[in-house]
Order: C-alpha cells, then structure tokens, then sequence
C-alpha cells in the first residue's frame, strides 16, 4: 500500500507531468482562439450544427478557459509545483551550502575545468594574484589544508533559488486569480451628465450590485485630433457617501479612480438629448408646448404621461430621432421614433397628436468599467517575483572555484578548478581566460 | 519625412548584410564575415537614428510619442532588436556564421514594413487607449523577447542542417555542435525572460486601462502559448535532460508560435489588439 502511495506520489511530483500539462495547456489554450468564445448560441448553432454544437457545449469549449477541465489542468499544475518544490527544495538548499570541496585537494584535477602548473614563486607569494585572476568567482576564502593553501571562490549562490522563487511566484499568480474571483467582481455604469448612480451591472448576469457610496457624472468630454481620430475620453465625477462628497476625479483612459476598492475605467460614452422642446399638435384644438427632460415622465393632459426613453444622432440616415413613449391610465403603453429634422413625416405620432421637436440639447452618457479585484496586488506581486527568480535562475550561475597552493621542489604547485550551476560557455571562457594567466606566469626552472 | 527615407535605405543595407553573411558561410570568405558584421553595426545604427528622428518628427507635428505605436513602427523596431541583439551575440560568442538568419529577418521585416501597400506609414496620433508607459515598456520587452526567439531559431535551423553531417566538416567558421546547441538554448534563455517581462507589462497596461489583467483575447493567448512552448524548453532540458535536435525543433516551433502570435493573430483573429494591424 506504501509502495503504492508512493508512486502516485513520485507521479505527481515528476517532471514529465509539468511538461505534459505545460503541453495541455497550450493546446487547450490554442483551440480557444480557434473557437470564438462567450457568443450567443445561436452563433454557435449556424456555425457548427446541432451535432457539433452538443459535443463542444459538453465540453465547454465555448467558453474554455472557465470549463472545469482547463480549471483542473491549472489546479494540477499547481499541485505538481508544490509538490516538485517542496521535493527539491533540500537539495537547492544543500548545493547552497556545498562550499568546501569534499573530496581532498589531489581530486581538482578531476574536474572537466582544471589547471595545473608549476610556478617559480612561493605558495604565500602566490595569493594576491590568485585573488585577482579568480576574482570574477566572487570573495576568497582561504584556509590551509594538507601542507598547502586552499582558496574557495564562491559567488551567484542566490540562483540556486531561483526555479523556486518561479514556481512560487506562478502559485501566486494562480492565488490571486482565484481571490479575485471568489471575491471581486466586473460590471458597469452608464451615468448620463448630472446623474448619480450606486446601482452596478454586473457582467456575470442579470442582477446589479448596490455599492455602499455613489457617482455623479458632473461633465464629460471627448476630444479629436485634426483626423477625427479620438484623443481623449474624459469623465469628470464626484463620489458621494452618506450624502457628503468624498472625492472627486477625472477619469481618462489609462487612469482610472479607486474608491474603497472599486475602480472605475473610461470605457464608452454616448450622446443623449439633456432636454428635448416638444410641440404636440392635436387633430382639432390648441398645439400643446412642452419641455421634455430625459427619460423623466412629462405630464400632456390629466392622466397621459409621456417620456423620451432614447435618441439616435443619425436614425437610418434621417438624421437626429428621439422614441417617445406614453403612458395612458388606460391601455398599453405605446410609442414612435420622431424624427427631428423631418416635422412632416407620416410617422412623426404619438397617441393622436401631430409631434414636432422644436429644439433639443444634447448631453452625454458615459459608460464605466467598474471592477473591484482585492487579488490584483498578489498578481502584481507575483508579476515581480517572476520577473526576479527568472533572472535569478537563468542569468546568475551559481560558481565555485577552488585553487590549492602547495610547497614545489623550489617553488610552488598551483591547481585550480571550478564548476557552476549555468551558462557553461561564459564560465568556461572565464575560467580559461584565468588559467592562460595563470600559465603565464614565471614556471619553476627544471 | 527624413527619417521614412533612411529606413527604406535601412532595409537594402539588411539585406546586403545577409548577403555577405550567406558568403562567409558558404566560401568561407572571412573578408565577407567583417563585411557582414560591420555593415550590420552600420545598418543598425542608421536604423537608431532614425527611429529617434521619427520621434522627434512626431514632437514636431504636435502629436509626439514614442515611435512604438503600430505595425509600422513595431515592425521597424523588431528589426532594430534582431540587428541589435544579433551584434550582442556575436560580440560576446565572437561566432561570425550565426548573422545569416538574423540579418535577413531583419530585412524581411523592414521590406514589410516598407513596401507592403496597405502599411500605414505615416506617424499617427495615439488613441486613449494607447496613451501609457507601459504600453512602451511591453513592446519594448516583447520585441527584444521576439529577437531573441529569431536569433536562436536561426542557429537551431543551422543546428539540424549540421546535425546529420560529421564533426570533422566544420570548416572552423561554422561553430560546433555543442556551442550551437548551447546558444540555441541561452537566446531562448534571454527571449524568454523578455517576453515575460513584456507580458507583465501587457498585463498591467490591460488593467490600468480595462480593469482586467488578463481577458483570454486571442493575442494574449497566443504570447501565453509562445511562452509555454518556451517553458517545456526550459524545463525539457534542464530538467529532463533533453539536448540536440530535440531542444532545436522545439526553438523552431517556439518561433512559429511567436510569428503566429505577431501576424497570425492580427489577420486571422480578432480581439482587443487592433491597434496593431
């Protein structure tokens, strides 16, 4: 049963699974370019039939990367990692501390990079150059051994760390991901210029989300370059809570404001008319003027109520339309799009009245991306660590090198050898570069 | 524009590179190894100045940024990175064989760049969207990072050329097997932590400007999918051991994924970086 246990263990924990995973990862992730996400389903029937359709939908490749299988590809991934850490993590800490060289002075010349030569000077004469050619593999340590001088050169020991501080960074990344997930949250407010609004659309569904402090649209703007390409989307807002205001910002793209957590992003904006002069012309009798605000009831005659619910600057090529709707204590509610700029059109009734717009002035909606992600500063930081263990692993070797002086017949007998953890082509350039110096020193005559 | 000027002359200076490059290898020519190195710096350094005089041009018009912001621009400066980066390798390896792919990469991007009759070349105005540093720091990072893939593509192309052939045929010109196999996996080494870095920064430009770090667009995907590729690399080779022909078709492959990350995605998918195309 041990030995058993043992092997799923030894399974879990091998690297051919993080290859095999790092591999199904990317091949999951390949088919979700291939296949559009998140789109209606009738899309998705058009463009597969109903046969294909069940068997992707089954396997949630519509919307892939939120299936259970790819959040399960992730949460083994995790475990291998842990896992493999926590393996191996002894041993990285071992080669850390591996300084002195175990295997006795004569066992140098057994290294791949080795040199050996026999020089005129005497061994304690030796060790300033010695400190200087083999500088480049950090601060000597020297201490006598056998007869002779042993200097330990060690440096880069920090990159035996580095694959961990990786994988720790990546189980953060993952960690923070799944905070923001469980506890925050996407949506979106439209707020028309002088508005205020607490109440959140929520991308997730339906429902909204009630925030503990509102934001009023004071003013927003939109500017253009001389080719009509935008330059800039500006909301201008104040944030009120309990009634008093509590801050206040310009929101552009790329700078958002964050209050109490949530932030709100420069996202979309739209025209709307702020107040619309409306003229109702009856069959028979006196025209009826009216001052219409935006999406508020406006009262025509003792008990129909009227409202302009939307505008199109440009309704099917006609121009400017406002859609009327009113509300009769009796019946259904009806409406009609009134075009503006054509008072004679056939279509331009509402409810028995003739309508003209008189004028109208315009103001703008501003949509707001609002997110509230209490994960995104574990992500930040694992982003750094990432960054730093990457560098540390890959960029810095961990070098040790030895050099043993010992008494010669006159002179002195030195032997250097060296190993590292990575980049063996500059090491090796290092370490011959050191020895040709040491060879060009003056030898013992024979 | 003055500086439209010398990166057309940029482009013919890439390819005479190569040219001399493809020589030294073939007749073993090492009059045409220098011509090829030399003519790189020169080509390169041209190519700085006038993506600095595109910069300054852009103050001038009243609508400056950092010359960074479309196909264009992005195409001339991953040219830059190859020849740049190229010149740091074979400064610091001292192999003069590798320049051939590299320089005519960088000339085949900058004749896109150039010559291609849907390419806007002028210096447009940023959009809001576009309007961060960050935006800077991750096509700085990613192209470096491309570089880096494109380098070590070419000496893991070169790798599998020589692998089937006996030691004894280097001619000395044409480094060994084992320092090729060594350099395909230290660029992979250097693009790899550059795409990382240009993949954060991507990342926090996404959030400060969105509000999401990461949405699954297809561009995104396909870095994330470059760099897994990358990562078995790594983890093959370090871990398990792998050398050679192996570690050679997987840099290969790596490279597919990043032109296909860079073109493929712009004009067979769509998604949030339409700013690139």
């Amino acid at each position: 049963m041990a030995e058993k246990d043992k092997s799923l263990l030894d399974r879990v924990a091998s690297v051919k699974l993080t290859v095999l995973l790092i591999a199904l990862l990317a091949a999951s992730s390949v088919i979700g370019t291939l296949v559009q996400q998140n789109q209606p389903k009738g899309l998705y029937l058009k463009q597969f039939g109903p046969g294909l359709f069940k068997l992707f939908d089954t396997f949630g490749l519509f919307d892939l990367y939120h299936s259970w299988w790819f959040r399960l590809l992730i949460a083994l991934l995790a475990l291998n990692l842990i896992i493999c850490s926590v393996r191996r993590l002894p041993k990285a800490l071992k080669l850390m501390r591996l300084e002195e060289f175990a295997g006795g002075p004569s066992k140098l010349t057994k290294f791949k990079n080795h040199v050996q030569v026999k020089l005129k000077a005497a061994p304690e004469d030796l060790k300033p150059e010695v400190d200087k050619t083999f500088g480049w593999a950090g601060r000597p340590r020297w201490g006598e051994l056998e007869g002779g001088h042993l200097a330990t050169f060690s440096s880069g020991k920090a990159s035996r760390l580095g694959p961990y501080v990786v994988h720790l960074s990546v189980l953060l990344i993952i960690l923070g991901s799944l905070i923001g997930s469980i506890f925050g949250f996407k949506g979106f407010v439209q707020i028309a210029e002088g508005e205020e609004t607490s109440r959140v659309m929520l991308n997730t569904g339906k429902e909204g989300l009630e925030l503990p402090f509102s934001i009023r649209l004071d003013k927003f703007t939109v500017k253009f370059y001389d080719t009509g390409a935008p330059s800039e989307f500006r909301s201008d807002v104040v944030v009120k809570e309990n009634g008093k205001q509590v801050a206040s910002a310009s929101i552009v793209v790329n700078d958002p404001l964050t209050y109490r957590g949530v932030s709100f992003y420069q996202s979309s904006y739209s025209a709307i008319p702020k107040t619309v002069d409306l003229k109702l012309i009856p069959k028979d009798g006196v025209p009826i003027l009216l001052k219409a605000r935006y999406r508020e009831p406006v009262e025509v005659e003792p008990g129909l109520v009227m409202r302009v619910v939307d505008f199109k600057e440009n309704l099917s090529n006609f121009g400017p339309a406002v859609a009327l709707m009113v509300f009769p204590k009796e019946g259904e509610p009806h409406g009609s799009w009134i075009l503006v700029k054509h008072p004679g059109f056939h279509g331009n009734r509402v409810h028995g009245y003739r309508v003209e717009v008189a004028s109208y002035t315009t103001g703008y909606v501003s949509g707001l991306q609002v997110a509230s992600d209490p994960g995104v500063w574990i992500i930040y930081f694992g982003f750094t660590t990432i960054i730093i263990g990457s560098y540390m692993a890959f960029f810095m070797s961990h070098v040790r090198v030895w050099v043993f002086l010992k008494p010669g017949k006159k002179g002195a007998v030195l032997t250097a050898a060296g190993t590292y953890s990575s980049n063996p082509i500059g090491f090796e350039r290092m370490f011959s570069e050191a020895a040709a110096l040491i060879e060009g020193l003056e030898r013992e005559s024979e | 524009m003055t500086s439209s000027l010398i990166l057309s002359v940029v482009t013919f200076l890439y390819l005479g590179a190569a040219l001399a490059y493809l020589i030294h290898v073939i007749f073993r020519w090492e009059l045409a190894g220098k011509a090829g190195f030399f003519g790189l710096v020169l080509t390169v350094a041209a190519q700085t100045g006038a993506i600095i005089l595109r910069w300054v041009e852009s103050y001038r018009l009243g609508i400056g940024h950092a010359p960074l912001s479309n196909l264009y621009e992005s195409l001339v400066f991953g040219s830059w990175a190859i020849g740049a980066i190229y010149i740091w390798v074979e400064m610091k390896y001292r192999h003069r064989a590798l320049g051939v792919f590299p320089a005519f990469c960088a000339f085949l991007a900058m004749a896109y760049a150039s010559f291609d009759k849907d390419m806007l070349r002028h210096i447009q105005p940023l959009v809001p969207a576009l309007k961060s540093n960050w935006l800077i720091a991750h096509v700085i990072a990613c192209f470096l990072g491309y570089a880096g893939f494109t380098i070590s593509c070419g000496i893991a192309i070169l790798y599998l050329l020589r692998a089937g052939k006996k030691e004894s045929s280097s001619s000395g010109i044409i480094p060994g097997n084992l320092v090729l196999e060594e350099l395909v996996y230290q660029t992979v080494l250097f693009g790899h932590l550059l795409l990382t870095v240009g993949i954060v920064t991507g990342s926090i430009w996404a959030n400060s400007a969105w509000g999401t770090y990461w949405s699954w667009d297809p561009k995104e995907t396909w870095s994330l999918i470059t760099w897994l590729i990358y990562l078995a690399l790594l983890h093959a080779r370090i871990v398990r051991g792998w050398r050679g022909s192996k570690i050679a078709v997987i840099s290969i492959l790596g490279f597919a994924s990043m032109l296909f990350t860079f073109f493929g995605v712009n004009f067979l998918l769509s998604g949030l970086h339409s700013y690139a195309s």
